[in-house]
């Protein structure tokens, strides 16, 4: 019985100690990995809708933005001294891997600024070669009435030429383009979500 | 001498990729590029050395029948604080080598360096055997990583090392290949040993 006892104690001092240890590294690092989430996050931001230097973030109508194939869970108005420029969306799609998340900005002239490709698990050499910018650069100033598809080889106007080997991923970053392009369309374009939606933060 | 001696164990006599064939969830999951090859074995190998100096530090104070839970505790800790701290001051280093931390507790080389070495020796000699099985699965890991990114996206590190023309061979960077280019590795190197013997 005895013996229980000690090993256990022995084992909780152990565990004791270590859960001490993480605590102390989890105070202080909480601060700084904070900082350099919302970094991370304006940084996305702005390189998808470069010309705001101002960001605030807007309400989602769901009905409209969740899709079978992707889902927008962030839209922000991007502002130069207070007039919108444009809208970043964050969209998370089904790539190869599973979850994809892709952020989109569209300015106010209805085109496509930029797309950067957030968080994934796509196969490395193949899927994420859609982070090329030979890629990538294939969305901008595309219009944001169009509905993109992807194709093969020699892409139309409204096509997207796809990754070799990774055409799933291709689609899937294509359908989150195109859903944030439909729901600027469909409620932001006429000014919508600036009056109604607008969150304080 | 002798430490000389653990390293060349941990590199040569009982590489733990090729000779002791531990740790293969991580080598075949990651081995895509050579960059991912030595990225993760760089973050088990400084996983390794500090657990391996820990245990060796507690070993008496830990009871036989909980070694193990024991052991897991501390792989954990070092886990999870090098990567809170990572993340915190060098976020780059974290972009890259971030997805490999976690896996890094699951990793059967830390648990079985913690029963078979530092649990019997002295803190010093089980730092350098940390270090020895570190550097040998960092280059078992680079080597895969080199071989497949070679042939599946003719490059190495990023650089392109195959002739233009060169039409690559994806299946070597899908989990086919690595199980291809492990079993011929191994192969191969069994055959040398035997030799060698």
């Amino acid at each position: 019985m005895s013996d229980i006892i000690k090993t256990g104690l022995r084992l909780f001092i152990i565990t004791a100690i270590a859960a001490v240890c993480m605590g102390i590294t989890n105070l202080a690092t909480k601060g700084p990995i904070e900082e350099q989430r919302i970094a991370n996050a304006n940084l996305a931001k702005q390189t998808v809708l470069p010309q705001a230097d101002e960001f605030t973030e807007v309400g989602i109508m769901t009905e409209i933005a969740e899709k079978e194939s992707a889902k927008i869970v962030e839209i922000n108005a991007g502002k130069a001294s207070n007039d919108i420029v444009g809208y970043t969306f964050k969209v998370i799609t089904r790539g190869f891997g599973g979850d994809m998340e892709v952020i989109v900005g569209i300015n106010s002239d209805n085109q496509v600024e930029s797309i950067q490709i957030g968080v994934h698990s796509e196969t490395p050499g193949l899927g994420t070669k859609t982070q090329d910018d030979s890629f990538m650069d294939q969305y901008k100033g595309k219009s944001a009435d169009n509905i993109l598809s992807v194709t093969k080889n020699s892409p139309g106007d409204s096509e997207i030429q796809a990754v070799s080997g990774a055409t799933v991923t291709s689609d899937a970053v294509t359908n989150g383009v195109n859903l944030a392009s439909q729901y600027y369309s469909e409620v932001l374009q006429s000014g919508g979500g600036e009056n109604e939606a607008v969150k304080d933060n | 001498m002798k430490l000389l001696k653990i390293i060349k164990n941990g590199i040569i006599t009982e590489n733990p990729t090729f000779r002791l064939v531990l740790g293969m969830c991580p080598t075949l999951a990651v081995t895509t590029t050579a960059a991912n090859g030595v990225g993760m074995g760089l973050a088990t190998a400084f996983v390794l050395i500090c657990s391996n100096l820990v245990i060796s530090l507690i070993k008496d104070f830990v009871p036989k029948q909980v070694r193990i839970p024991a052991f897991i505790v501390v792989a954990a800790t070092f886990v999870t604080m090098t990567g809170m701290i990572m993340e915190a001051y060098v976020p780059a280093l974290y972009d890259s080598l971030g997805i490999f931390i976690p896996l890094i507790v699951v990793n059967c080389i830390i648990l079985g360096r913690a029963e078979s070495f530092a649990s019997k020796n002295t803190p010093l000699a089980s730092m350098v055997d940390g270090i020895g099985m570190g550097l040998g699965f960092t280059l078992s890991l680079t080597l895969l990583g080199i071989i497949r990114e070679l042939l599946g996206v003719g490059t190495i590190f990023g650089i392109q090392a195959m002739p233009q023309g060169y039409n690559p061979a994806v299946i070597m960077i899908l989990p086919p290949g690595a199980f291809i280019t492990l079993g011929l590795l191994l192969g191969l190197l069994n055959k040398l040993a035997a030799k060698a013997e």
